[in-house]
């Protein structure tokens, strides 16, 4: 029985649904990040797990208690919040205790735990600070601590690096991954940059307004997408509209050349369906005729570091991107000039032709 | 219903009733004046004394020189604070904060005392003279609203870098003030126009101790001496102001986009 | 330059005269230094004044402060509907500027003794308050009147720090699990005070300057600061004109105090609760 089941949840407000159908199971300890873009209802779920919106059908079970119409306050959950949301008018002791004094602990034990929180998020000399006088990334921390302070049974964060600068946001990534890891406290992290979900998820659940499009692991999300949603949100890919040949074999064709999947597809001779491949799994191939091999023209070539980018066109003004790294990245070739492009079967992803995917855990 | 909805819900009913209720009561004591039923009669009669004409005209011209004479005086030293003097912002703020410490009547005090008969001015002597004290008087008492109405205008459209933009295309300072800076600031001018004319209208304790024919003193006079037409006068006077608020709020209000 | 004519107009009308006051203040007839004018304050006939003021502004203002406060929250509540709360910040915005003469016959004609109010009392539900000792003119009746203005302004003054209130925070305190009550009594109330001291501050003030609605309600009845300043302005009282500018400058000195304290008050909120 998983720690944290939620089962059918939906919401509507008015006509509007703002989550349909969403189901997810949780383990002990889990890290799980809900990602998609901004209306997708990634926060309204959160926001019902947390019992500050009243689910319009569906159930939230937490350690075997259902919770579903339980008041926030009984639920014993943690939350962080993107604005920090610290109480201005308490320090930083006094936000970090404030969950404690409120459950009428002993003032000496209070004080124990402060220190503990304090030195958790490593910031053990600003405790009589205000709010006011803290920087993004303090404030983040301490709402943490805030949060984590009270034992709370998942912890709940609500795009709580959103609001910082590039640089802290990543360093604070790491820490939070280690604290949550240490602690082993189950945590449901809502973001829209797919960077963090699969820096610091056990599982990341993607979403599309409203709807569930994949659960998988990070590498599962990334190398195995499964609607053309998750495979152009998570990463960017190649979506090619190609025809089955041989559903059997995995044999397709896309502008006259022929396609190995390595693996059978599902479907029927002559359908069309869309395949996706990452830019990063295709070579600039000196060999013609060989299978999988794609005839493109050079668009332009853009140097951005660790990688080269070459945007190309394909057959059928299809355009597609290739990025090459390392030593593939040396004898580049010049804008307008014909290329051949090659890339394992394997690599190559049958999407769902219909958006949003079965959702298996 | 939740109890907190409910307690929300009366507490704004109480609040509601205790605004209105005064003005049910003044209606209903301005419509008694003939025996035995409601009529118009108090309404009727101010509107046809010739001594509430005489001061409403007198107060809403001295309104429109109180705005005009107030806004030549503060529009270009709130232009000129965000522009060129911002260090002197502090000063001219407390300046425009000081009508709000002192009382009206000290600071007619002062004047009757600078400006009086045994003074060095004696602005109190003549009709012409007590009028323009008045006037300044009233543009004294207007000043933080006015001064505040405008700031926050200048502020919205970004005075300095559209001033800047107009200079480096080659136009003249007064150009700027007149084609730039002041059709951006209408809302904000007609909005602090409204509220001067709210403030001057029924204003008593200037008019009064200067011994001009305002409206105020008027109504205070009739108050005196007789009972149903102070209850009359006092509706159109709140009807006025109610009309000036409404017109704040059209053209003020929240600040909408640049 | 634009700050020209604004500087000479502030010189001319806003800070000779009321400086000329406060010197003549600690002056006699002749011009020599003095303090026997501050001395005079302390006469039967002025401190009584004083503390009538003080009375009527202290109870208008603590009133206002609180009930404005209360209808300000209701306000600004989750569940009220936006056209209620634009309508009666209207309300407010009409009824703060709606003080003076007119003031003074609306609440005549409302609690006069023959006001509607006095009636309905009397005759639906045998209340006679004229009976019980209550009047119009006195300060209890001024009290009431104020209120009509002090109220609103209330409302409108403190209405920006309770939308300031971040509804994050009572989800936060939820989380943590306190309570509606814990919550108000723990985080509301102490982030909203400086700004509720101050704007009770401002209002005391307020009510100590008029002058206005109490003449026209009360004539000379009512002994109050302002009106006795007035009278003496008039030269219908006490006939010492440096005995007058004391009034004033205890006056300016009780405001000035109190518009320094909020100022204080507003610096801390800002610095604080950004």
């Amino acid at each position: 029985m998983s720690f944290l089941t939620v089962r059918g949840l939906r919401k509507a407000f008015g006509t509007t649904i703002a989550v349909q159908d969403f189901s997810l199971e949780a383990e002990r300890g889990e890290f799980v990040s809900l990602l998609g873009p901004s209306g997708c209802g990634k926060t309204t779920v959160l926001r019902m797990i947390a019992g500050f919106e009243t689910p319009s059908a569906g159930s939230v079970t937490i350690d075997g208690e259902d919770v579903t119409h339980l008041p926030t306050r009984t639920r014993r959950i943690g939350m962080v919040f993107q604005s920090y949301a610290l109480f201005p008018n308490l320090t930083v002791e006094g936000n970090i205790a404030f969950g404690l004094k409120v459950a009428g602990m002993k003032r000496e034990e209070i004080a124990v735990r402060v220190k503990e929180m304090l030195s958790l998020i490593g910031l053990p000399q600003l405790g009589g600070r205000y709010p006011v006088e803290l920087s993004g990334g303090q404030q983040q921390r301490v709402a943490l601590a805030r949060a984590i302070a009270i034992r709370p049974r998942i912890l709940l964060l609500d795009e709580p690096l959103s609001a910082l600068d590039a640089k802290i946001r990543v360093s604070l990534r790491e820490e939070l991954r280690a604290i949550q890891r240490e602690l082993g406290i189950t945590a449901i992290f809502v973001t829209h940059d797919q960077e963090e979900a699969l820096a610091l998820s056990h599982r990341v659940v993607v979403m599309s307004e409203g709807w569930v499009e994949q659960i998988g692991t990070p590498a599962d999300v990334y190398r195995t997408p499964r609607t053309p949603f998750v495979a152009t949100f998570v990463g960017t890919a190649n979506v090619l509209p190609c025809r089955i040949e041989d559903a059997a074999a995995g044999v397709l064709s896309f502008g006259g050349a022929r396609l190995e999947a390595g693996h059978p597809v599902s479907g029927g001779a002559g359908e069309t369906v869309q395949m996706a491949l990452r830019p990063e799994a295709i070579a600039i191939n000196p060999f013609e005729g060989a299978s999988n091999s794609l005839a493109a023209t050079v668009r332009d070539v853009t140097f951005l570091g660790p990688v080269v980018r070459l945007r190309l066109m394909l057959a059928g003004d299809v355009a597609a991107v290739v990025d090459l790294h390392g030593e593939g990245a040396r004898d580049l070739p010049e804008a307008g000039s014909a290329v051949m492009l090659w890339f394992r079967p394997e690599t190559l992803q049958l999407l769902d032709r219909h958006g949003h995917g079965a959702a298996r855990a | 219903m939740k109890p907190a909805r409910i307690a929300r819900a009366v507490v704004i009913a109480m609040g509601a009733s205790y605004l209105l209720l005064p003005l049910l009561g003044v209606l209903e004591f301005a419509l008694r004046m003939r025996r035995g039923a409601y009529s118009f009669d108090a309404f009727a009669a101010i509107f046809e004394d010739h001594r509430f004409q005489d001061t409403f005209l007198y107060s809403t011209v001295m309104a429109l020189v109180t705005v005009v004479l107030g806004m030549l005086i503060i529009v270009p030293a709130a232009y000129a604070v965000r522009l060129h003097a911002p260090r002197l912002r502090a000063a001219v703020e407390f300046v425009t904060l000081l009508p709000l410490v002192v009382p009206a009547i000290v600071i007619v005090f002062g004047y009757v005392r600078l400006y009086g008969s045994d003074s060095f001015l004696p602005l109190t002597d003549s009709d012409f003279g007590a009028d323009a004290l008045l006037a300044f008087g009233y543009i004294t008492l207007a000043l933080p609203y006015i001064y505040r109405s405008v700031d926050a205008g200048l502020g919205a459209m970004d005075v300095r870098t559209l001033s800047e933009a107009a200079e480096s295309l080659g136009a003249r300072p007064h150009t700027i003030l007149l084609r730039i800076v002041l059709p951006n600031i209408r809302t904000a001018i007609l909005s602090g126009a409204f509220l001067t004319s709210a403030i001057v209208l029924g204003e008593f304790t200037f008019a009064s101790l200067l011994d001009r024919p305002a409206f105020g003193p008027f109504m205070q006079l009739l108050g005196a001496s007789r009972a149903y037409e102070p209850a009359a006068l006092s509706l159109v006077a709140f009807a006025l102001t109610w009309g000036l608020m409404v017109l704040i709020g059209a053209f003020g209000g929240r600040r909408r986009g640049t | 330059m634009g700050l020209g004519p604004f500087a000479v107009f502030a010189f001319l009308f806003l800070i000779l005269p009321t400086i000329g006051l406060f010197v003549g203040a600690f002056q006699d007839a002749d011009g020599t230094p003095t303090l026997a004018n501050i001395a005079g304050l302390m006469t039967p006939v002025v401190a009584n004044a004083f503390r009538q003021s003080l009375i009527v502004s202290g109870a208008s203002a603590v009133v206002g402060a609180v009930c404005g406060l209360a209808i300000a929250l209701a306000l600004a509540g989750p569940g009220t509907p936006r056209f209620l709360r634009e309508a009666l910040l209207t309300l407010s915005g009409v009824a703060s500027n709606f003080a003076g003469v007119p003031l003074a016959f609306a609440f005549l004609a409302t609690i006069g003794r023959l006001g509607l109010v006095t009636i309905i009392l009397r005759d639906v539900f045998g209340i006679d308050i004229y009976a019980a000792g209550f009047t119009v003119l006195g300060t209890t009746g001024l009290t009431l009147t104020y209120l009509y203005f002090q109220l609103p302004l209330m409302v409108l003054l403190i209405m920006p720090a309770v939308e300031g209130l971040k509804r994050e925070w009572r989800e936060a305190s939820e989380m943590l699990g306190a309570t509606g009550w814990q919550h108000a009594w723990r985080i509301t109330a102490p982030v909203l005070f400086p700004s509720f001291a101050g704007a009770a501050l401002l209002l005391f003030a307020n009510a100590f300057g008029a002058v206005a609605t109490a003449y026209a309600l009360t004539g000379s009845f009512i002994n109050l600061v302002t009106i006795l300043l007035y009278a003496e302005i008039r030269g219908e009282v006490l006939h010492d004109a440096n005995l007058g500018y004391a009034l004033a400058f205890g006056m300016v000195a009780i405001t000035g105090v109190c518009n320094i304290v909020y100022l204080r008050l507003r610096a801390f909120s800002a610095r604080r609760f950004r």
